[in-house]
């Protein structure tokens, strides 16, 4: 953000699995070129550069989050997941170079290290999810949100697979997503420590943005798994949804598993990211994450334990008997129409920013001779960016190459002219010594 | 005040129905009922209108089973058409889509509004709460927390009283009317004690018209002083709730005492008073209401400047005041909209005097002004109780009027909720028809359209703000 | 491993575990006697959780694995939370650390588990409590990340057990950073423990719920381990706010009573704030939490002009 109005419609576009390598490897290509840029070309940079991509980051990850909540259609919202992960890495290099900056070496490569994993993480991740949509628009048709329900009965293997991928981007423990976010967000925290001003602030800033953001992205997942997966299918192709074959479930299976290998043992691989890094700051390797300043983070004891913990529960809730009954609808009988949609449960957040999002909605009652017959409802939340900053910029470049056409003449006198004129400037600028 | 008369009936044809009740509107009548009943032959519409001088009453024969509507004249005539509708297959031509009111079809299509749309759906509340609340279905068409439209489903509690009273000797009437409803069981009762006396050609003397008025304004009290603590409630203040409670309870003791039921029940006779109170009770009582009346202002008082409450009560469930009138909305809800009317001021047969109706600091038509419209009648109901009972009461009578039976009367009281008005047809000394159309009843579409475009945790706190009840208008 | 760190262990699981129902039964009693009403006994939740255990569930229709695995993993993950929690400064290592943020995940975690099994049930009431739920939870973290920040700068630790070390320091209570965080942190137990004015823990009307909602599916031990979690919240945030928040003496024994001490008084403020307070308007609570975030932020700015750094 604010460069990225492409990546919401270009990905809706592509099959499943361009998707799922489009926000695995090409996004982290520019990421590439940022870290190179950064870090080896202008390295040091300053100061200013490392609070200007930090702040890009936190703007990039809350709205990149935020608009995903408002989205409607599964790939659409997750490419604006995709500019929120890009934010929270954007974050991470930033926090490093604010560290390296004012002398803090091991945090600067603690956040560099952060910033990687969570690239990878969310490669991972990322591309987990986009296959479980590639698979479920084989399955089912189309991925509006509001007409889907009830997959995870039909396709175990999918189901499970998505929402453990959207357990990982939620960034919820015991999975990778966490890892790499809670090094992110302890590699900020510590920024709101430093002992000057601007950058504790820059640093205290940008850790409420992270919490709200990943506060934000568990939201945003809740709904996506209640829509798709969960509940009542909402057309009759949901209800006779098949699971694909082999080949893809294993691939999905992989990541997933990747997923919870890199949550159960980011230890392994942090050391290696933080020698990367600008301070060459070598960790000692475990399982978990170990670091001075931290309360620690020991994974594989925090996955087991959970793990055990909720097998011994579910075991010790199992020996009652259940009673079958309905979904509690105060004594009516259940009906499509009681169905919650994607705008509804969103609609608190919606109302909160208000002033922010700038929904647009309309109410028509249709009415004849004192009965009302029906209402009609409308509403979207408008693409802030598109509407004010992209709406506007594509009009004057219109705008400007209307008056541009006007030096073009189509004849060659014309252009010879406009060359000599330019050539005499040049000749001009040389001389007086503006140029060379 | 107008004068002490009978209702006026006006029978016309099935083809004059729909303008002779047209001309009743633009003669300055207000609709408060439109019922269906059987006669000798075939169905008759009958169409209730207040007028300044005297009520008037429009009935028509309908050979066809159907009759012009209504419900682009009245809007409030919506539901009675629709209840005619289901109890006695009168069909209404213009009324389109005639949508059930008793009738309890399975598809919610068939009684709801449809709402066009990707986003909204629909949230069931009722009949069935989680708390003790009466029976009725709530249908919320919203989109998350904001909601776009409000379907009711009553008709529950639907005991068929109406129908059980006919052919029993009007005395026994009363008993019927008082089961509606036990919070509104004296305005019920008052109401149809004095359609049966118009009927017949009665009127009540002074001490039956102060009887009634004392237990129409004891009545007002507690069920008042219960509105307040369960608005208290709504919005999960609990002091004010527990001491408004309180209040309610000391009131409903006072009633104990001074009636020996504390709903009141089975004090209201046909032609005849059954109250008697010495002066020593007198006495006491209005010592007992006087310190009431002083502890209620002191928590009114607290209740203003708790700004945690305050702050839940602006602009929500708001009624405008053109709303208010063409939904026919009556009583406090409409008086806290800015619609100045009140029944006991235009009650010759009750002993109100030269009454006032109410009116709140700021009629805004929300719930706050709903809150204060009950601040400014309960002190209203202090000082008529304060006055009441300057003397003792005596069981009184009534005298005959110089108008012959004409064998429709028509009673129409104040409850605490609303202008509750009783049609009886005569039959000899037995009922014919007797229609109870009560202000929960008047109110209800008030309610939902009140919901409009409000966040659905405010329900509860809008529905309390004008505190209707189920029982009395399913009857 | 000393003594100190053993009896800290021991109240960790006897208090948070067995105790944790007690501070509701506690807030529900003292806000009966303020309100003028006899009320439950202090044991009431306590009877409730055998009730519930002996009762029977419910599988309501439409349901599938999340269903039954939510609960257990909300109490799962809130007992892991107990066990980071310090007492009196200390806390046996169960291999779990003692991260201030790992027991943030763990309370988001629990969170999503509760309203994932709302649209399992599709429940509309757990739905409209779930939503609003993760709407204040997206400010509540915000917030609470921010009074984190305040607490760690004294140490420059998000260990719990060193924050804990921090509230020791003699200087602590005259720094009005410490005095901003602790404010704040107020805000951060009244929305997580679901309390007036944020949410109203007694009603039952099912269109204000808030954290009640998605318990509507429940019943029986389902239910037990849900209302526990909810409970086991309520020490969580007030063991937190006596370890991090209330100045503390050095000794492990005053620590101890101190904190016993903190946790009681902490329980009567809530019911005297819930009694005196009515219900907030829903679409109100973030600009509650976003004026402590006004002022966590100023806390922040007087550590610098304090000289803290």
């Amino acid at each position: 953000m604010p460069l990225h109005s492409w990546l919401p419609r270009a990905h809706p576009l592509a099959p499943a699995h361009i998707s799922a390598l489009m926000s695995g490897v090409m996004i982290k290509l520019a990421l590439y070129g940022l870290v190179r840029v950064l870090f080896d070309w202008l390295a040091p940079p300053g100061l200013w550069v490392g609070i200007t991509l930090m702040a890009v980051g936190a703007l990039s990850c809350l709205g990149g989050v935020l608009y995903a909540l408002m989205q409607h259609e599964l790939k659409r919202l997750l490419a604006f997941h995709s500019i929120e992960n890009v934010g929270i890495v954007a974050l991470g290099l930033g926090a490093s170079l604010v560290f390296a900056d004012i002398g803090q070496p091991r945090w600067s490569a603690i956040a560099f290290a952060a910033a990687l994993l969570h690239a990878l993480n969310h490669a991972l991740f990322k591309g987990l999810l986009f296959l479980g949509a590639g698979a479920f628009a084989k399955a089912v048709g189309g991925l509006e949100l509001d007409r889907l329900g009830g997959l995870l009965r039909r396709m175990p293997w999918t189901g499970a697979t998505f929402a453990l991928g959207a357990m990982a981007i939620a960034g919820l423990p015991p999975l990778n997503g966490f890892a790499s976010e809670w090094l992110t967000l302890q590699s900020l925290l510590h920024l709101g420590l430093a002992s000057q001003m601007g950058v504790a602030f820059a640093g205290a800033l940008a850790t409420a943005a992270l919490a709200g953001t990943a506060a934000l992205a568990v939201y945003c997942f809740v709904k996506v798994i209640g829509l798709v997966l969960l509940g009542l299918p909402r057309r009759a192709e949901c209800a006779q949804a098949r699971e694909v074959p082999v080949g893809m479930r294993a691939s999905m299976v992989f990541l997933a598993a990747s997923c919870v290998a890199l949550g159960v043992l980011p230890g392994l691989l942090v050391p290696t990211l933080a020698a990367l890094g600008p301070g060459r700051v070598t960790l000692h390797e475990a399982a978990g994450l170990n670091i001075p300043g931290t309360g620690s983070l020991p994974t594989l004891v925090l996955a087991l334990a959970l793990v055990a913990l909720v097998g011994a529960l579910v075991r010790l809730a199992r020996s009652r008997r259940a009673a079958p009954a309905p979904t509690w609808t105060c004594g009516q009988p259940p009906a499509a129409g009681l169905q919650w949609t994607s705008a509804g449960f969103t609609k608190p957040l919606r109302l909160v920013l208000e002033a922010l999002l700038r929904p647009r909605r309309e109410l028509r009652v249709i009415a004849s001779s004192g009965v009302v017959e029906a209402l009609a409802y409308q509403a979207e939340v408008p693409h802030l960016f598109d509407t004010l900053l992209y709406g506007p910029v594509s009009r004057g470049a219109l705008r400007g190459a209307r008056i541009a056409r006007r030096v073009q003449s189509g004849s060659l006198r014309t252009y010879l002219i406009y060359l000599l004129a330019l050539l005499g400037v040049l000749l001009a600028l040389a001389r007086t010594g503006v140029l060379g | 005040m107008p004068a002490l008369k009978a209702a006026l009936v006006e029978r016309v044809t099935a083809q004059d129905w729909r303008a002779a009740c047209e001309r009743h509107a633009q003669a300055g009548g207000r609709f408060c009922g439109l019922f269906a009943s059987r006669g000798s032959q075939g169905l008759q519409a009958n169409c209730l209108f207040a007028r300044s001088d005297q009520d008037h009453v429009v009935c028509a024969h309908v050979s066809s089973g159907a009759i012009d509507t209504l419900v682009d004249l009245f809007a409030a005539a919506g539901r009675d058409e629709r209840e005619a509708h289901d109890s006695y297959g009168l069909r209404f031509a213009g009324h389109e889509p005639m949508r059930p009111l008793l009738d309890h079809p399975v598809e919610p299509e068939a009684w709801t509004v449809a709402v066009h749309g990707h986003d909204p759906y629909q949230v069931a509340v009722g009949p069935i709460h989680a708390g003790v609340i009466e029976s009725g279905h709530f249908r919320f068409t919203v989109v998350g927390e904001r909601i776009l439209h409000l379907d009711l489903r009553m008709f529950y509690k639907h005991r068929g009283l109406q129908t059980a009273a006919e052919g029993r000797p009007l005395a026994d009437g009363l008993r019927y009317a008082q089961r509606a409803c036990a919070a509104c069981a004296v305005t019920n009762t008052v109401a149809y004690a004095q359609a049966c006396e118009s009927a017949l050609g009665l009127a009540p003397d002074r001490n039956l018209r102060r009887a009634r008025t004392l237990l129409l304004e004891l009545e007002r009290l507690y069920n008042h002083l219960n509105d307040v603590s369960a608005i208290c409630a709504g919005v999960g203040f609990a002091p004010g709730a527990m001491a408004f409670a309180a209040f309610k309870e000391r009131a409903q003791r006072l009633n104990q005492r001074l009636t020996g039921h504390r709903f009141l029940f089975n004090t209201v006779a046909l032609a005849a008073g059954t109250l008697h109170i010495g002066q020593g009770d007198t006495r006491a009582a209005r010592e007992e209401l006087k310190t009431l009346d002083e502890e209620q202002r002191r928590l009114w008082r607290e209740l203003q400047f708790a700004g945690s409450v305050q702050d839940r009560l602006g602009d929500v469930g708001r009624l405008t005041r053109e709303d208010a009138v063409r939904l026919g909305a009556v009583g406090p809800s409409a008086r806290a909209a800015g619609v100045h009317q009140d029944t006991r001021s235009e009650s010759p047969r009750l002993f109100y005097g030269e009454f006032v109706p109410a009116t709140p600091e700021y009629a805004s038509g929300d719930v706050a002004a709903r809150l204060d419209i009950r601040r400014v009648e309960l002190a209203h109901t202090f000082a008529i109780l304060d006055e009441l009972l300057t003397i003792s009461f005596m069981p009184g009578g009534v005298k005959d009027l110089d108008a012959p039976p004409n064998g429709l009367g028509v009673g129409r009281v104040e409850s605490p909720r609303g202008e509750t008005v009783c049609a009886v047809q005569t039959d000899g000394h037995t009922t014919g028809r007797l229609h109870l159309r009560t202000g929960s009843y008047a109110n209800w579409p008030a309610v939902a359209h009140a919901a409009r475009e409000n966040l659905l945790p405010d329900f509860p706190l809008i529905n309390k703000s004008f505190e209707l009840c189920y029982a009395c208008a399913d009857r | 491993m000393t003594l100190a760190t053993l009896a800290a262990g021991v109240v960790q699981v006897v208090g948070g575990v067995l105790g944790a129902p007690a501070i509701v039964g506690l807030i529900q009693h003292l806000k009966a006697r303020l309100q003028g009403r006899r009320g439950p006994s202090v044991l009431q939740p306590y009877r409730e959780l055998r009730r519930l255990w002996g009762k029977s569930g419910v599988t309501p229709e439409p349901h599938t694995f999340i269903y039954t695995v939510a609960p257990a993993v909300a109490a799962a993950s809130t007992i892991l939370a107990l066990l980071l929690l310090p007492i009196g400064g200390h806390g046996p290592d169960w291999g779990l650390g003692h991260d201030a943020l790992v027991l943030i995940g763990l309370l988001a975690l629990a969170r999503f588990a509760i309203t994932l099994a709302a649209w399992d049930t599709t429940s509309g009431f757990a739905l409209m409590g779930g939503a609003r739920d993760l709407m204040f939870s997206v400010f509540v973290e915000g917030l609470l990340l921010l009074v984190l920040v305040l607490l760690a700068l004294p140490l420059h630790s998000t260990d719990l057990l060193s924050m804990s070390h921090a509230a020791t320091l003699p200087e602590v209570w005259s720094r009005p950073a410490h005095w901003a965080a602790a404010v704040a942190f107020c805000l951060v137990i009244v929305a997580e423990t679901g309390r007036q004015p944020v949410d109203n823990p007694d009603t039952h009307l099912e269109l204000t719920m808030v954290h009640e909602g998605p318990l509507l599916e429940y019943a029986g031990r389902e239910l037990a381990y849900l209302q526990w979690s909810a409970a086991a919240k309520h020490w969580i945030m007030l063991v937190l706010a006596c370890e991090l928040v209330i100045p503390n003496p050095v000794s492990f024994a005053a620590q101890v009573a101190v904190l016993g001490g903190g946790v009681l008084l902490l329980s009567v403020a809530l019911a005297v704030c819930e009694t005196v307070q009515a219900k907030m308007r829903v679409l109100r609570v973030p600009l509650l939490l976003g004026s402590g975030v006004a002022l966590c932020l100023l806390g922040l700015a007087s550590w610098f002009a304090g000289g803290g750094g």
